[in-house]
C-alpha cells in the first residue's frame, strides 16, 4: 500500500471532517471509524482521524505522520467537554458491542497519551456518575485488553479512587452500584485499586487503602457473591482480535486481609477475609488460571517475612505478636480452603515456603494436615 | 496433636471469635469444615452459628449435612429434630425461635425433611401420641409418603383407640381420614371395620351431643363409609345425596346383599348405615316447628270408626298398618321409620344378629333405640313387648308417657282406668302450642298409625276421639241415657263434619223421645250446626205436644256441672209456655253469640270437669261418686 494512494483516498474523505467545527467533526469521526475499523489495512487511517479529528492532536513539528515524539493535544477544556459529551452520546446510541469495544480500545489501546488516559479517566468516572452500562461495559473490556495491574489502568484506577472516595465526603451511591451497572468493569477495577495498597512492590510501607475504599469493596463483595467471577466473562471483540487471560481480584484482595493486622485493626478486614474465603470456595477453576498464582502468595509471604524481619530486630518473637498470627491465621486459612478446592497449583512448594515462616499453630496443623495427603 | 484436639482447638478458636468478630469466627469453621468434613461437632458448631445468627438458608445447609451423615447418633441432633417438628406442629402459633426452625425446615431438601420424619417417628419408642402426630405432619408436608406409611398409622390409631378412643377417634376422623381419602390404602378387613365403627361413633357422639353437631353430617359419614369400603376392595354403596329416596338406598342394598355371601360384613356395614341414617331420620323428623316451638311428635294408635251395620269383628288381619296423614312431616317420618324397620328386621336375621348386636353395644344409640323399638312393638301390635320397653324408657315426659299408655289402650280395643287416668293426665298437661286439628285420625276398617303433634288441639282431639270411640256404641243401644246423648253431642263437636253419621243417628235417637234433657246445652255447645239442628228439631216438634227438650242441668247430675240448688227449667212445646219457648231462644241465642270461642279449650275444660259422668259413661259404673279417679 503507497502513501501517495492512501493520502488520496484520506485526503478525499477528509473533506466532510473539518477540525474547526469542532465537536461535530469528532461525531462525524466516530461514524465513520464504524465502517473503517472493520478492514484491517484501515488502521493507519483510524489512527490518523483519531488523533486529528478526535483529540486534536499535532506533532510539536506540525506533521503527525513522520515524527516520532509524542502528539500533543491542542483541546481546550471547553473542547474536551465537548468530547467526553459526544463519546457519551456514541457509547449510549444502541449498535454492536464488538464495535463499540472495537472503537473503545482504537481511542484509547494504543498510543495512550498521558493528555488521553486523563481524559479516559474523566469519561470513565462520568459514566460511574450516570450509570451507564454500555461504556462501563467498554471500558471493562478495554482494562482488560490493557491489562488490569498496567500503570495506565492503575492512572485510571487511581484517579477513580480519587473521583469517588478521597474527595467524596460519603461514597457516591453510583460508585456503591457499579457491580450492579458494570460488573466486568467493577471485576477488573478490583484488581486494579487492590494493586494500589497494602503492596510492598509499590511502596516500602505498607499503606492501608482509604477506609471508605474498604468499605465499598467489602459491600461490593457481600451483596455480589459473584462478582469476583465477572471478569471471566467472555469479552466481546472484532473478529480476529485476541482476548487478553483474565485476573480475578482475589489474590489482591487475601494480600489486603492477610497483611492489614500489621497495620489496621478494624473489622471490615475479617469481613473481607470472609468473602474471599466464600468465594474462593465457590470457585470454579478452570484449568488454564488460578485465583490464586502462587506468583500472588509468594509476594503476601515475602511481606510476612520482612515483617518478621523487622520484629526480630526490635527482638520481638513472631509467636507472640498479635499482628503476625493473625495475618498467619487468615493466610492459613485461605491456603486450606483454596488447596480443598484446588485454586492452588504448586502445592508442594508452597507448603515448603509456609513451613519455614515462624510458627503458627493453624499454620503448623493445616502443614501437617496436607503434607500427610 | 491428633485431629480431635485439632477439632477441638478449631471450635474453640471459632466460638472465641463467635461475639467480637463474627466473620472471623466464620472463617475459623469454614477453615476446620474443609479440613475435618466427618467431625460432628465442627458441623454442629458450623450450624449453631447459622442458627444463632437467624440464617436458615445456611442452617439449613448445615443442617442437612448433619442430618445426613450423623443420623442416630448424637443427643443435640436429636434436640433440634424434636424443637423443629414441635415447630412445624404448632405453625401458627410459633415463638420466633419457632418460627426460625419452620423457616429452615422450608430451605432443607426433601430427602433431609423426610428422613427427619422417619428417624422422628422410629425414635418415638412407646410414646403413641407423638408418633401419630409426627406421622401426621408427615403426610401434611409429604403427600406422597400416605401410600406407603397410611397402614401403618391407621394401626397405631385402633391400638390408641383401645385406651383414649376420644383423642384418637377426633385424630382419625379429623385429620387422617381426610388425607387418606383421595387414595385410601389396602388394609386388613377387620382394621378397616373397625375404624369405620371408630368413625361411625365418633360422628354419632357429635349428632347426639345436639349442640355441636356438624353441618352435613350423614354426608361424611357415607364418604367415610365409601372409603373405608374401598380399603377392604367392596362393591361401592351409593354416595350421599339429600334429596335422593331412601328407597334408592335400600333397592340397592338389597341388590348388594343378593350378590353377597350370607353374613358378609359388607353388607352388615351397609345395612347398619343405612339403618342408622334412617333411624336418625325418624328421630330427628320427630320434631318440627309450630307455632315458633318444637314440636315432638309421638307414634299412636289411630282411631278405627265402628260402624253398627259392620260385621261387628274387628279387622284381624297380619298386615303391618298403616301411617295415617295427619301432619306434613309424617309421610317422611313414616318412611324413616319403614326403611329402618327394614333394615332392623335384616339386621336381626341370624346371618347378621350377632355382628350387629356387638355394633349397637359399641355405637352410642341407646336412646334412639329404645324409642324406635318401643313405636316399633307399637307399630307391629306387640302389646306386651311395648308395655316391658315402655318401663325401660326413662327419658319420656309423664305426657308422652300417658299418651302412649292411652295408645296401647286404644290398640288392645278396651279402656282401662289406666287409660282413662291418663286422659286426664294429657289434658291436665296440655302444653301452650296450639296447632291444628288432624285429618284421617279415624279411617276405616284397617289400623293404622299417627305421628301426634304435642299440641293442645292434637291432644285433645286425640283424647275426645278415645272417649268417643268408647262410648259411640251405646248410642245404638237401648236405653241410652239422655246425659250420655248429650255428652256426645258436646265431644261431637270437635269432630263434627268427620263422623256426621254418629251425630245423625244421636239426633234421631233425640227424636225419637217425648222428652229430652240437655243439660250441656247451655254450658258446652256452641257448634252453630248443632244448635241450628237442635231448634229445628225443637220447632217442627212443636206440633207433637208430648216432646220436651230441656235445656237446664238436672237436680240428679248437677253435681259435677256444679249447678245444684237451681230450680229445673224445662224448655217446652207442651202448651203454651210462652216463658219457656223465650226462655229456649234466649239461650240458643246466647250459644250461638259463644261459637267463636276456642273448642279445644271448652272441650279440655268438659273432659276435666266432667270426668266422673265420662267415667260411668265409659265403664258403666254406678253410683258415679264411687269411682275414685286421681
Amino acid at each position: 500500500m503507497s502513501s501517495s494512494e492512501n493520502n488520496s483516498k484520506g485526503s478525499h474523505r477528509k473533506l466532510d471532517l473539518k477540525a474547526e467545527n469542532y465537536p461535530a467533526c469528532a461525531v462525524e469521526a466516530l461514524t465513520r471509524l464504524e465502517t473503517l475499523i472493520a478492514s484491517r489495512n484501515k488502521q493507519n487511517l483510524v489512527m490518523q482521524i483519531i488523533s486529528e479529528y478526535i483529540f486534536l492532536e499535532r506533532n510539536k513539528d506540525g506533521d503527525g505522520r513522520k515524527s516520532q515524539s509524542l502528539p500533543i493535544s491542542q483541546m481546550t477544556l471547553c473542547q474536551e467537554f465537548q468530547l467526553i459529551i459526544a463519546l457519551i452520546e456514541y457509547f449510549s446510541r444502541p449498535g454492536r458491542d464488538a464495535t463499540r469495544n472495537a472503537i473503545f480500545l482504537s481511542l484509547f489501546g494504543s498510543h495512550l497519551t498521558p493528555q488521553r488516559c486523563k481524559l479516559l479517566s474523566r469519561l470513565i468516572s462520568t459514566a460511574i456518575s450516570g450509570s451507564l452500562a454500555p461504556l462501563l461495559s467498554a471500558a471493562g473490556t478495554w482494562m482488560q485488553q490493557v491489562g488490569c495491574k498496567t500503570p495506565h489502568s492503575l492512572e485510571v484506577a487511581q484517579n477513580l479512587v480519587s473521583d469517588f472516595i478521597l474527595y467524596s465526603r460519603k461514597t457516591p451511591e453510583q460508585f456503591k452500584q457499579l457491580p450492579m451497572v458494570g460488573p466486568h468493569f467493577a471485576a477488573n477495577l478490583m484488581v486494579a485499586v487492590a494493586e494500589l495498597y497494602l503492596n510492598e512492590q509499590r511502596s516500602a510501607a505498607l499503606t492501608p487503602p482509604p477506609d471508605a475504599l474498604l468499605d465499598a469493596i467489602t459491600e461490593w463483595m457481600n451483596e455480589n457473591p459473584t462478582l469476583c467471577q465477572a471478569s471471566q466473562q467472555p469479552l466481546i471483540l472484532p473478529a480476529g482480535a485476541i482476548a487478553m487471560p483474565f485476573a480475578t481480584p482475589l489474590a489482591g484482595l487475601l494480600r489486603w486481609a492477610v497483611l492489614a493486622p500489621m497495620v489496621s485493626s478494624r473489622l471490615a478486614y475479617s469481613n473481607l477475609h470472609l468473602s474471599v474465603l466464600r468465594t474462593l470456595q465457590q470457585t470454579v477453576t478452570s484449568g488454564e488460571s488460578t485465583p490464586l498464582p502462587l506468583q500472588d502468595l509468594m509476594q503476601v509471604i515475602k511481606s510476612l517475612q520482612n515483617y518478621c524481619a523487622r520484629l526480630s530486630e526490635t527482638s520481638v518473637d513472631p509467636r507472640t505478636d498479635a499482628a503476625y498470627q493473625k495475618c498467619m491465621e487468615r493466610l492459613a486459612q485461605a491456603v486450606q480452603i483454596a488447596l480443598s478446592c484446588n485454586c492452588i497449583t504448586n502445592q508442594i512448594q508452597l507448603l515448603c515456603v509456609l513451613e519455614s515462616l515462624p510458627n503458627q499453630k493453624l499454620m503448623d496443623i493445616i502443614i501437617a494436615a496436607n503434607k500427610k495427603l | 496433636m491428633s485431629n480431635e484436639e485439632n477439632e477441638l482447638f478449631m471450635v474453640k478458636q471459632a466460638q472465641s471469635f463467635r461475639k467480637s468478630d463474627p466473620d472471623a469466627a466464620k472463617a475459623w469453621i469454614m477453615t476446620a469444615k474443609v479440613l475435618y468434613p466427618t467431625a460432628f461437632n465442627v458441623q454442629y458448631e458450623a450450624y449453631l452459628f447459622e442458627r444463632d445468627g437467624k440464617n436458615y438458608e445456611e442452617a439449613a445447609k448445615c443442617f442437612s449435612v448433619i442430618a445426613t451423615n450423623f443420623p442416630n447418633r448424637h443427643a443435640e441432633l436429636w434436640q433440634e429434630i424434636n424443637a423443629l417438628t414441635n415447630a412445624l406442629r404448632t405453625e401458627n402459633e410459633n415463638t420466633p425461635e419457632q418460627e426460625f426452625f419452620v423457616k429452615m425446615y422450608k430451605h432443607l431438601t426433601d430427602d433431609v425433611q423426610h428422613n427427619i420424619f422417619m428417624h422422628t417417628i422410629n425414635h418415638c419408642g412407646d410414646d403413641l401420641e407423638q408418633c401419630i402426630c409426627i406421622y401426621i405432619l408427615m403426610f401434611k408436608k409429604f403427600p406422597k409418603s400416605v401410600t406407603t406409611h397410611a397402614p401403618r398409622l391407621l394401626e397405631l390409631l385402633a391400638e390408641g383407640m383401645t385406651t383414649d378412643p376420644d383423642v384418637y377417634q377426633r385424630i382419625l376422623v379429623e385429620d387422617v381420614l381426610p388425607m387418606i381419602q383421595h387414595k385410601p390404602p389396602e388394609l386388613p378387613p377387620v382394621l378397616a371395620c373397625r375404624l369405620y365403627t371408630n368413625s361411625l361413633e365418633y360422628y354419632l357422639r357429635q349428632i347426639m351431643d345436639s349442640e355441636t353437631e356438624p353441618a352435613d353430617p350423614w354426608k361424611t359419614i357415607f364418604k367415610v363409609l365409601m372409603l373405608c369400603g374401598q380399603m377392604m376392595g367392596w362393591e361401592p354403596f351409593l354416595p350421599f345425596s339429600k334429596q335422593g329416596s331412601q328407597n334408592v338406598y335400600w333397592e340397592k342394598l338389597v341388590d348388594i346383599l343378593s350378590a353377597s355371601p350370607p353374613g358378609s360384613s359388607k353388607v352388615l356395614f351397609y345395612a347398619t348405615t343405612l339403618f342408622i341414617y334412617s333411624l336418625y331420620g325418624y328421630i330427628r323428623n320427630c320434631r318440627l316447628r309450630i307455632d315458633d316451638a318444637d314440636v315432638s311428635h309421638v307414634l299412636v294408635e289411630g282411631f278405627i270408626e265402628w260402624a253398627p251395620d259392620g260385621d261387628g269383628a274387628e279387622d284381624q288381619s297380619m298386615e303391618p298398618p298403616k301411617f295415617s296423614l295427619t301432619t306434613p312431616n309424617s309421610p317422611d317420618l313414616s318412611n324413616a321409620f319403614l326403611h329402618a324397620a327394614q333394615c332392623w328386621q335384616l339386621l336381626n336375621t341370624d346371618q347378621f344378629q350377632r355382628d350387629f348386636s356387638q355394633l349397637m353395644v359399641a355405637l352410642p344409640l341407646a336412646p334412639w333405640i329404645s324409642r324406635f323399638l318401643f313405636d316399633l312393638a307399637i307399630y307391629f301390635g306387640h302389646r306386651d313387648e311395648a308395655n316391658k320397653l315402655m318401663g325401660e324408657m326413662t327419658t319420656q315426659s309423664s305426657l308422652v308417657k300417658s299418651l302412649q299408655i292411652l295408645s296401647l289402650n286404644l290398640m288392645q280395643g278396651s279402656m282401662t282406668l289406666q287409660g282413662f287416668q291418663c286422659i286426664l293426665t294429657i289434658i291436665g298437661e296440655l302444653p301452650a302450642t296450639n296447632g291444628h286439628l288432624l285429618e284421617n285420625m279415624t279411617l276405616k276398617g284397617h289400623r293404622h298409625m299417627v305421628f301426634l303433634p304435642l299440641t293442645r288441639a292434637a291432644l285433645v282431639q286425640y283424647c275426645t276421639g278415645a272417649i268417643v270411640s268408647r262410648i259411640s256404641r251405646q248410642v245404638y243401644e237401648p236405653n241410652c241415657s239422655d246425659r250420655l246423648l248429650g255428652d256426645l253431642l258436646v265431644l261431637q263437636q270437635l269432630n263434627l263434619l268427620n263422623d256426621t253419621r254418629l251425630t245423625q243417628q244421636i239426633f234421631s235417637v233425640i227424636k225419637q223421645r217425648k222428652s229430652f234433657n240437655l243439660r250441656t246445652l247451655s254450658t258446652y255447645i256452641i257448634n252453630i250446626d248443632l244448635i241450628e239442628e237442635l231448634s229445628h228439631i225443637w220447632n217442627s216438634q212443636l206440633e207433637d205436644s208430648n216432646f220436651e227438650l230441656t235445656g237446664s242441668p238436672t237436680g240428679v247430675s248437677s253435681t259435677a256441672s256444679g249447678a245444684a240448688g237451681v230450680p229445673p227449667r224445662r224448655i217446652g212445646t207442651r202448651g203454651a209456655d210462652k216463658g219457656a219457648r223465650d226462655e229456649f231462644k234466649t239461650i240458643t241465642r246466647q250459644q250461638i253469640a259463644r261459637c267463636n270461642e276456642n273448642i279445644i279449650t271448652l272441650l279440655a275444660n268438659f273432659i276435666s270437669q266432667e270426668q266422673l259422668m265420662l267415667a260411668q259413661h265409659i265403664f258403666g259404673i254406678q253410683p258415679v261418686e264411687t269411682i275414685e279417679i286421681k
